[in-house]
């Protein structure tokens, strides 16, 4: 046989996964993946791409970031809000618990209930104001909890931003069109190519996984987009207010609605009364999230 | 160590996440993870596998879930694993197996997987060394490739894998034939494949 067998290999597979093959081409690549090494190594990572396709497409992740749907596209909306919603959870789906403290300033209203505090955060988040924010990863054990990721990360707008570990152990930014990165003992990273510094960092650093949500973030580091999970919890969540111990401050609770199973199963806003300022959300994640 | 409370998982009750192990992988030492969360990190993998014997996104999806109840049990318990993936990989496999026999009415895009192709494909799986940084380098490839994708190549990707839609459905959507949609989405796996293993060959070269 003179003829590259590759073509045809590739042409079963592929059909194998689109449900084309007929019951002899279907025994003609079993018995490829029988007798052929590469066929078996080409099947496998073929595989790999479609299992990785499948869970972009689960998790929203497969549509262009300047597609996201506006707000008066009703019938794809909710595509573009559980992308942008899922990229934050990703990296933090078996986490019992992450707090974000925050800054921003907004304006309350004298007296509220749960529908005009959320609708009072979006109008607050939606302000174009630099912030800082606190990310920590706690987790819970039979021995108490532990904090195992801890940032500070400072927003400037246009995209401009620095992101440190509580423990130093690097430091990066952007200015909006540059990336880099730096550890105390190493070199300067600096690229425009965001997924390039990734790829090329991938064994250097830690928090590995926090560089694929930056690149994946049409527009903050790590998605920390506050409208957008307002907006979510409005459309997918139960809101009420709750009481809260601290008087100065509104707490709003929100459930994620029964037959829903993204996002994570409770939502708790913590809100300056005087100044509208969010100082903290309480984002509870279970072994839920697993199943979608 | 566990968790104290407990978690409900597709109407079962079973107690929270236990720690990872140290275990290697090839010359890696990996760290103590907890299981699930390495369970996590392996999920396009097993999908793959699991809609290629299945073809049906659901019941790709309630096995890996299935299986991730039994990684969570294997963590609460005394054992220790020293390769997390190829034990996850045989737990996955069984679960697939028996959900296949269990539920051959449930194949969504036409007729079942044949048997003996089923078998080879879930030895593929299981035999698959393909080392789990080649496997990372791959996404993030993809990721660059997806990029590279013209808007309407990548929208029709969205639709088939976003809602596991079916061609003839997508060609309602984008005016089209199920031929002509299933040609070109067979083309841009094709595209696809190519791009991420040139990726992965040039980052060789440049290593």
């Amino acid at each position: 046989m003179t003829s590259d067998p590759k073509p045809v290999f590739e042409h079963l597979v592929i059909g194998h996964f689109d449900g084309t093959l007929s019951e002899v081409e279907e025994r003609e690549l079993a018995e490829l993946l029988v007798t052929s090494e590469e066929a078996k190594e080409l099947f496998a990572s073929h595989m790999r791409l479609e299992g990785r396709l499948h869970s972009l497409g689960r998790d929203g992740l497969l549509r262009e970031p300047s597609s996201v749907p506006k707000a008066d596209s009703e019938a794809v909306q909710p595509v573009g809000q559980q992308s942008r919603f899922r990229s934050l959870r990703m990296p933090l789906i078996v986490s019992t618990a992450v707090l974000l403290a925050m800054l921003f300033r907004g304006f309350w209203p004298a007296s509220v209930d749960a529908a005009e505090v959320l609708q009072e955060a979006r109008q607050a988040a939606a302000e174009q104001v630099d912030r800082t924010y606190r990310l920590m990863d706690v987790r819970g054990d039979g021995d108490g909890v532990s904090i195992v990721r801890n940032l500070k990360i400072t927003l400037r707008g246009g995209r401009r931003f620095v992101l440190q570990p509580q423990s130093g152990a690097y430091v990066m930014g952007s200015d909006g069109q540059e990336y880099w990165m730096a550890r105390p003992d190493g070199p300067v990273f600096v690229t425009r190519d965001f997924a390039g510094l990734a790829h090329e960092l991938k064994h250097r650093m830690p928090n590995r996984r926090l560089l694929d949500d930056v690149i994946n973030s049409p527009d903050e580091p790590l998605l920390l987009d506050i409208s957008g999970l307002l907006k979510l919890i409005e459309d997918r969540y139960a809101i009420e207010l709750v009481e809260s111990p601290q008087t100065t401050e509104y707490r709003l609770q929100a459930t994620r609605r029964r037959g829903l199973r993204t996002g994570p199963s409770m939502i708790t806003f913590h809100v300056d009364s005087d100044s509208g300022v969010v100082l903290k959300v309480s984002m509870s994640f279970s072994i839920h999230l697993l199943k979608f | 160590m566990k968790r104290n409370d407990q978690q409900q998982i597709s109407g079962k009750i079973v107690s929270g996440f236990g720690r990872g192990r140290t275990w290697k992988a090839g010359d890696l030492t990996v760290n103590e993870k907890p299981l699930i969360q390495q369970y996590l990190q392996l999920r396009s993998e097993f999908m793959g596998y699991l809609y290629a014997i299945t073809r049906d996104a659901e019941l790709a999806e309630e096995v890996y879930q299935n299986a991730a109840v039994v990684v969570i049990e294997q963590a609460a318990g005394p054992e220790q694993i020293h390769n997390f993936r190829a034990w996850a990989k045989e737990v996955v496999r069984r679960q697939a197996l028996h959900a296949i026999r269990t539920r051959q009415n449930a194949v969504k895009h036409g007729r079942p997987v044949a048997p003996e192709l089923l078998e080879v494909i879930s030895d593929v799986f299981t035999g698959d060394r393909t080392e789990e940084t080649v496997v990372q380098q791959e996404v993030s490839a993809l990721q660059h490739c997806l990029d590279g994708l013209p808007g309407e190549k990548r929208e029709l990707v969205a639709l088939r894998y976003e809602r596991d839609a079916e061609f003839d459905e997508i060609s309602r959507l984008v005016n089209s034939t199920p031929a002509a949609v299933q040609r070109a989405l067979s083309r841009i796996r094709k595209t696809l494949h190519t791009c991420v293993q040139r990726r992965l060959q040039l980052a060789e070269e440049l290593v």
